[in-house]
């Protein structure tokens, strides 16, 4: 069941030079439909749009972003709610009770100077009422955090008190203490050490089973991803080029750019030659015609530089933006 | 047969942190010890806390240890004295950084940087050291021309650190010291730059002191490997037999702890996360006994000495 769709998403940060318009096509076009009770990981490269892309399922558009075409619905009890006709007092009674964000570098988003609990008090009087302190407040605090596995000492603590992976933890309680139904994360793992990176995720996975939400999750290290994720999508330079399960993804990658990024991933007891993807990724502000990829890829053809391919499905539930699987052009 | 290019032996490294009132003595480095020899990569891997940095940055001059030596092709790096020895030195061992946008001056043009190694080291005139400078860049895949009159912001960041290893190939160094050298740079350009240190090796006869968080690649590129733990090195060895069937606890919670890129090896245990850094790096004995699961009393008490259990090194009591 579809819990947020966009439809031909466009999202571009205008620029003004000089009197003259630069548009940068971070979120190009893109069609996403997240099912309830899932995990949909979002990878790709920096710079290929993935961070653009959940600011602007999340709403949060201010310029130089501009959302330019298309919309973002959230399904809202059984009707489709477009959140850019919404006003802004709705908007804020969906955001973090409805949808909530763990931004990037969450490690530093909470208050220096400020104990952890006030960060926690601050955040839920804007959304609920607390007329007695300890039945509103601090025993639902408490016991999501217990919930969680996190001790209660770090509510009285300071951030700079804690280590960066609890900071992130405790990022992510404050993210789901009011039960959000989709949970939009921004490279929560990225800075933290491996032991750290999968006590990060083991929390998000708690998290996802007792709430039965939907979690999506961005990051660019697929280890995190194959771990995690049910369905995964995969940028390059602001389009969405294939979208399939997590086993599909691995097993059978079909875009010649998720082939190099698959083939690349060293593992343990595997010592055999890896190799990268020639040259590097566009500029958004002047994209290659046609598909994004093809300046790198060695098997472009003569229609891959005059056309841009669609995102077609191929094979039930596997998705592909390639002339090689189909020759169906975006419009 | 490959001679031996440097020598680590008993290094330590004594922090004072805290205030005036409540300082306490953290050993940030403790009784390290490792060889590294001619055309070889060596891996330093650890979390962050481990020491790894600290000593790369003792290697490198820039910290002086409390205790113990490094034997630079047979002589003593802490001990040397007059410019003209140090100035070999830093020749003959040259650094790559973690962040190749911050390595970089954004309003200095990069090929100053290749030039001024070439005046500060080898003094030779315009032309031959044009022709140096273009032997290094070629050697990391790029030319004289890709890199003249452009400014950092306008390289992406696997070009800029493939520029920075090229600046330090400018001195022709026998070894390279590569701090985080892939953290910072996108998952599709990794491979070539580690891939670049391979090459290197095998073409130059390079030694890379690989120093890095990263299991997978550090698999992938080195010959031996030694895993540090809050300022110990807890196992040390082939990087195969390390990584492969791991000895201390340690390694093995960190090589199951590796999200493997395969969604049917999925992590099913549970991982324990409650000493902090400090805690743990003040403890006595093993500073793995908090989280161990074999830890035994005599783990808590002894300092616990290196035993040598099928060709690899490991600071493990249970191979006593």
């Amino acid at each position: 069941m579809t819990i947020l769709n966009t439809e031909r998403l466009k999202a571009y940060y205008i620029i003004d030079v000089l009197g003259e318009k630069r548009y940068v096509k971070a979120v190009d076009n893109v069609n996403l439909e997240i099912n309830q009770n899932e995990i949909y990981g979002i990878a790709g490269e920096s710079g290929c749009g993935k961070t653009t892309l959940i600011k602007t399922l999340f709403g949060m558009v201010e310029p130089p972003l501009n959302v330019t075409d298309g919309k973002v619905n959230y399904k809202i009890g059984s009707e489709f709610v477009d959140i850019f006709s919404i006003d802004s007092k709705r908007m804020r009674e969906i955001r973090w009770e409805y949808v909530s964000y763990i931004p990037q570098g969450s490690m530093s988003v909470l208050n220096p100077v400020q104990k952890v609990r006030y960060t926690f008090e601050h955040f839920i009087k804007a959304h609920r009422k607390i007329k007695n302190r300890d039945e509103d407040f601090i025993k639902p605090v408490e016991s999501h955090l217990a919930a969680l596995g996190l001790p209660i000492q770090v509510l009285d603590s300071y951030p700079h008190q804690l280590s960066g992976g609890m900071r992130q933890r405790v990022t992510v309680a404050l993210a789901t203490v009011l039960q959000p139904k989709i949970i939009i994360a921004d490279e929560p793992t990225t800075a933290l050490d491996v032991v750290m990176q999968r006590g990060v995720i083991q929390l998000l996975k708690d998290v996802q089973s007792s709430l039965k939400n939907t979690i999506i999750l961005v990051t660019h290290d697929m280890g995190i991803h194959a771990n995690i994720a049910d369905r995964i999508g995969i940028m390059y330079a602001g389009k969405m080029i294939e979208e399939a399960s997590a086993e599909e993804i691995f097993e059978n990658p079909m875009h010649p750019y998720t082939q190099y990024l698959i083939g690349s991933l060293p593992k343990i007891g595997d010592k055999s030659y890896k190799t990268s993807a020639p040259g590097s990724p566009p500029s958004l502000m002047n994209p290659p015609e046609g598909c994004r990829f093809y300046p790198r890829c060695n098997r472009a053809t003569d229609d891959c530089k005059a056309a841009i391919p669609k995102l077609i499905e191929i094979e039930p539930g596997h998705k592909v933006a390639c002339f090689l699987y189909s020759g169906v052009i975006e419009e | 047969m490959n001679g031996k290019l440097i020598e680590v032996n008993g290094l330590s490294k004594v922090f004072r942190v805290g205030s005036l009132f409540s300082r306490i003595r953290l050993t940030a480095v403790d009784n390290v010890s490792f060889d590294i020899n001619e055309a070889e990569i060596y891996t330093l891997a650890g979390e962050s806390g481990s020491g790894k940095t600290t000593v790369s940055k003792i290697i490198l001059g820039l910290l002086e240890p409390s205790e113990g030596k490094i034997l630079y092709k047979g002589k003593d790096t802490t001990a040397m004295k007059s410019e003209k020895e140090k100035k070999e030195f830093r020749k003959d061992v040259q650094a790559i950084f973690q962040n190749p946008f911050e390595t970089f001056n954004p309003l200095r043009m990069v090929e100053n940087y290749l030039y001024e190694t070439q005046r500060n080291f080898i003094g030779a005139g315009e032309k031959e050291g044009s022709e140096r400078i273009e032997q290094a860049l070629n050697a990391v895949g790029l030319t004289l021309d890709d890199v003249k009159d452009k400014y950092p912001g306008e390289f992406s960041g696997g070009q800029l650190q493939r520029i920075s290893i090229a600046r330090a190939l400018v001195t022709q160094p026998s070894l390279l010291i590569a701090d985080e050298p892939v953290s910072m740079v996108d998952a599709s350009l990794r491979m070539a730059i580690v891939n670049l240190f391979k090459e290197l090796k095998e073409k130059y006869g390079l030694s890379v002191l690989y120093i890095t968080h990263d299991l997978a690649t550090a698999y992938y590129v080195s010959d031996k490997i030694a895993i540090m733990f809050r300022g110990n090195i807890v196992e040390k060895g082939n990087v195969e037999k390390v990584l492969e069937e791991p000895k201390h606890p340690y390694t093995r919670m960190l090589k199951e702890s590796i999200a493997q890129p395969d969604p049917r090896s999925k992590w099913n245990t549970r991982v324990d996360l409650h000493l902090t850094e400090r805690e743990e790096y003040l403890l006595k004995g093993c500073k793995f006994a908090g989280r161990c699961p074999h830890a035994m009393d005599a783990c808590r008490k002894e300092n616990v000495p290196d035993f040598e259990v099928d060709g690899t090194t490991v600071k493990c009591l249970l191979y006593r």
